[in-house]
């Protein structure tokens, strides 16, 4: 028996490269859904990791690092944001 | 003509002497004992009847000869009038007021004894029986009019009229040729009516009718014999005696004309019902009461009153199912709401609707789609019938609260407004009020102040209302409103979304793009948020499918896997499958999510293997078939082809999943006589078809044949004898329950296959055993000798 596979219609689930089940520290939202100011998660809602292995929604980050009490600083740990490249 | 002999002849000396008696009496003031008096009334009044008698003897008048019922009548009036001749005759003989007193006793007193329930009987059937004609040569003669105006004095025509006119009724039948053509408008039916019915009285009295309408000469004869029993009726002074059953005979008219109507809903019939029945009513008015001024319109009234009353009982009753045949029955709705509003009965019929309902409609044996499609007439028919809605609030209260009781009510709904040819489909798309999420308080549409038709709502709707917006509401309103929220609604669209997607295949969502937007104009465009998202994944996988096979044409793989890839938290999660893929499978599916990483960084794909399809060609030995399956029954198959023949425990071990989960999908095989189980769940793939199990292939010549047929046109054997083919092999995949069979048969004894059936089911759920299968496995096991048919019982040997 030979078996060829002509035309395969598969359905998967997309989720961002991190621990399971995790949500962002700043909206408690999960990652996989968007932050809540995005109504479209994935591209349009991307997520941004930090050199302290931090990861946020970058929404969300932005906006803490928008205000003036963040001092720049990672909102889990208090050391200065650097974004991991 | 008569020749009148008293036998027994009262004196006039006998007259003078209760004169007498009656003058000092009134005179003195002594008290009336009457007896004389009494007595010489009654002997007068025997006189009268022995002679009544006598004529009606001579005449051979049988009171009660039906088929004689015209004439034996008007002969028993004509003897009645030659004894009244007699007393007018000596009346005016002696000739003074007195004795005329004396002479109306006696008159009144044989009136009442000759009158008893038979006679009253009689002259009801001849009345009825004569309206019934009149009318018939009417509706099939309208020239008939002509004659019932000679039969009549043109005096009492002008002041009845005149009459009418001042009670502002409408145009009243008689003297008005016009009315008289749309009579004739539905001649047809009627005689269609009289030759389906089946009695036989029933049906001799309409070919009686038939013949006196066909020849004009026999309905000019007929109205003038009738006109004038109705003459003798008043001079004999009958009719304030019988007037009850005159009045009967008149309702019988109404009921009969009336019940004809029945189910009739698709012609407006209240009008030209409206026009007859006034037709003979005051024709019957004309001729019975010309002598009194005071009660001219009685029978028209009375007809008319009893008109109503009847058909908008018998319209009430047929509610239900005029509400099941909307539209076609709007006629009848018209008719009915004319009815209902005239009798003020709008409550009696929203409780004796909703009885119906509760009876008919709301029980287990209605399907929730029954219901839902006779809410919406219902909505649609009450709403004509009661622009208020009073009565739709009633009724619809019993029918909401059921609808909640029942689990797939939300899905049934959310089926039938997406569904494009539906009413609920109109009114979505027509997207006109925003549904807010508080219920039924909630439905918010601006009110018409500029309306010239506004009424003020009726008393019933007090008590009834929730508020006053909920009467402006369209359906899809109504039905959303069921529930308290509208939540459930938008998830159940979800899922139905969901699963339209998942469903297909080429990426495409024209159409499920349009319902979203149209679902967003009506719940709100926040509600919809995850549809859209959805929406956006199905468009996202397709640019992704594309970048995927550019760059397997760059790399040169053969990439027959396209997926669509779905946000994780918008979409309901989908039952989860647990077994390993293949690794030709899971190659595929590695490349897909690698090709995939690189497009999108930071981004893993998770497959859910139990959605899905894969389409597979099968090469065999000596046959190639291609067969759409599901991830999990592909994988069984690439299992078989690394081991041509494996146990049952084997092929669960290698799937890394439960027996059961593999053996489920080895039958999809076995059904399609790719595998079959060459010793107790061992299965081997099926490289020849028609070799192998010779005890199988002698026992299934028919098989063997089909197969031997297909062999030779291998290239398209799909369908026809593959077909055939796939039945047997079906048979064969249900050898493995024949434990089940032969136990059942052992302890209930013989029986007929549908029971098999069912308790196979019972046995064996997830098995979908057509009974086909099951009867063509069970005639296998005839043939191998365990069971034997008798009487349509299996039963063991």
């Amino acid at each position: 028996m030979k078996l060829t596979i002509t035309d395969w219609r598969a359905v998967a689930g997309w989720k961002w490269d991190v621990p399971d089940d995790d949500v962002c520290g700043i909206c408690r939202a999960p990652f996989d859904a968007c932050c809540p100011g995005c109504k479209i998660p994935g591209d349009d809602c991307p997520l941004i990791w930090g050199e302290c292995s931090h990861v946020f929604h970058m929404h969300c980050l932005l906006k803490w690092l928008g205000s003036e009490t963040s001092q720049q600083q990672c909102p889990m740990d208090r050391r200065p944001w650097v974004t991991a490249s | 003509m008569y020749a009148y002999s008293p036998s027994n002849p009262l004196s006039e000396d006998d007259v003078q002497r209760i004169v007498q008696q009656i003058k000092a009496r009134t005179n003195t003031g002594v008290p009336w004992t009457g007896l004389s008096i009494e007595g010489a009334i009654d002997s007068l009044a025997t006189e009268y009847r022995d002679e009544l008698r006598r004529l009606c003897v001579a005449e051979r008048i049988d009171v009660l000869k039906e088929s004689n019922i015209f004439h034996g009548f008007l002969q028993f009036l004509q003897a009645l009038n030659s004894v009244f001749c007699s007393y007018s005759e000596r009346a005016s003989r002696i000739c003074g007021p007195d004795q005329r007193v004396i002479g109306d006793m006696a008159w009144n007193a044989l009136i009442h004894q000759v009158l008893d329930a038979r006679v009253l009987e009689w002259m009801e059937e001849w009345l009825y029986l004569s309206l019934s004609c009149v009318l018939h040569c009417v509706v099939c003669q309208p020239s008939t009019i002509a004659y019932l105006n000679s039969a009549m004095d043109p005096g009492v025509v002008a002041q009845l009229q005149k009459a009418h006119r001042d009670a502002g009724a409408a145009v009243v039948g008689f003297g008005d040729l016009a009315a008289g053509q749309s009579l004739v408008s539905d001649d047809n039916t009627e005689s269609d009516d009289a030759l389906a019915n089946s009695d036989p009285a029933q049906s001799e009295r309409d070919r009686l009718f038939a013949r006196v309408a066909s020849d004009p000469r026999q309905i000019g004869l007929f109205i003038n014999d009738f006109a004038g029993g109705c003459r003798l009726l008043v001079i004999l002074r009958i009719v304030s005696y019988a007037s009850r059953s005159l009045s009967g005979a008149v309702d019988r008219l109404v009921d009969a004309n009336v019940q004809k109507q029945a189910t009739r809903w698709d012609t407006p019939c209240l009008d030209q019902l409206l026009t007859r029945v006034r037709l003979v009513a005051a024709t019957l008015d004309a001729l019975l009461l010309y002598d009194s001024t005071a009660a001219q319109q009685f029978f028209l009234g009375h007809a008319e009153t009893r008109l109503f009353a009847k058909f908008s009982e018998l319209r009430v009753s047929e509610l239900f199912g005029i509400i099941i045949d909307y539209p076609d029955s709007r006629q009848a709705i018209a008719d009915l709401r004319t009815c209902v509003v005239r009798q003020r009965s709008m409550r009696q019929m929203a409780h004796s609707l909703r009885n119906a309902i509760q009876q008919r409609l709301l029980h287990p044996g209605a399907t929730t789609s029954d219901i839902l499609t006779q809410y919406i007439s219902a909505i649609r028919c009450l709403r004509l019938l009661d622009p208020s809605s009073t009565v739709l609030e009633i009724v619809a209260r019993p029918i909401r609260s059921y609808l909640r009781s029942r689990e797939d009510t939300v899905s049934c709904i959310v089926q039938d407004m997406v569904s494009e040819e539906s009413e609920l489909f109109e009114d979505l798309a027509s997207g006109h009020g925003v549904i807010m999420d508080n219920g039924a308080e909630g439905i918010v549409y601006d009110e018409d102040y500029a309306d010239k038709n506004w009424e003020p709502l009726p008393i019933e709707a007090k008590t009834v209302y929730l508020t006053a917006q909920r009467r402006d509401a369209d359906v899809l309103s109504l039905l959303v409103s069921i529930y308290e929220t509208k939540d459930v609604f938008v998830q159940e669209f979800e899922r139905h979304l969901a699963q339209r997607l998942l469903a297909c295949t080429e990426y495409g969502a024209e159409r499920e793009i349009r319902q979203v937007e149209m679902m967003k104009l009506r719940f709100g465009a926040r509600a919809l948020e995850k549809c859209e998202v959805m929406l956006k994944d199905v468009a996202e996988s397709k640019r992704t499918d594309q970048h995927v096979a550019e760059t397997s044409q760059e790399k040169r793989w053969d990439m027959p896997l396209h997926a669509l890839i779905v946000s994780r938290q918008f979409w309901s999660s989908a039952p989860r499958e647990q077994f390993a893929m293949p690794r030709a499978m899971a190659d595929i599916q590695n490349k897909y999510a690698g090709m995939y990483e690189v497009l999108k960084p930071a981004r893993k794909l998770e497959w859910r293997d139990a959605l899905g399809s894969v389409a597979l060609q099968i090469e065999l030995a000596d046959r190639t078939v291609s067969v759409s399956a599901k991830p999990s029954q592909a994988a069984v198959l690439f299992a078989l082809q690394e081991t041509p023949a494996m146990a049952l425990a084997e092929l669960a071990q290698k799937m890394e999943c439960s027996e059961e989960f593999a053996l489920s999908r080895v039958r999809f095989w076995l059904a399609r006589g790719i595998v079959r189980e060459i010793d107790a769940n061992v299965f081997e793939v099926v490289e020849t078809d028609s070799s192998g199990d010779d005890a199988a292939a002698a026992s299934m010549p028919a098989a063997g044949r089909g197969g031997a047929g297909s062999d030779q046109d291998d290239d398209d054997e799909d369908s026809g004898a593959g077909a055939a083919g796939a039945s047997n092999a079906r048979a064969e995949a249900l050898r493995m329950h024949f434990n089940f069979v032969e136990g059942m048969l052992r302890n209930f004894g013989p029986l007929p296959l549908d029971r098999i059936l069912s308790m196979l089911g019972m046995f064996l759920p997830g098995e979908n055993t057509t009974a086909e299968d099951l009867r063509s496995f069970l005639a296998l096991m005839a043939r191998e000798d365990k069971l034997e048919l008798a009487g349509g019982l299996y039963k063991l040997k």
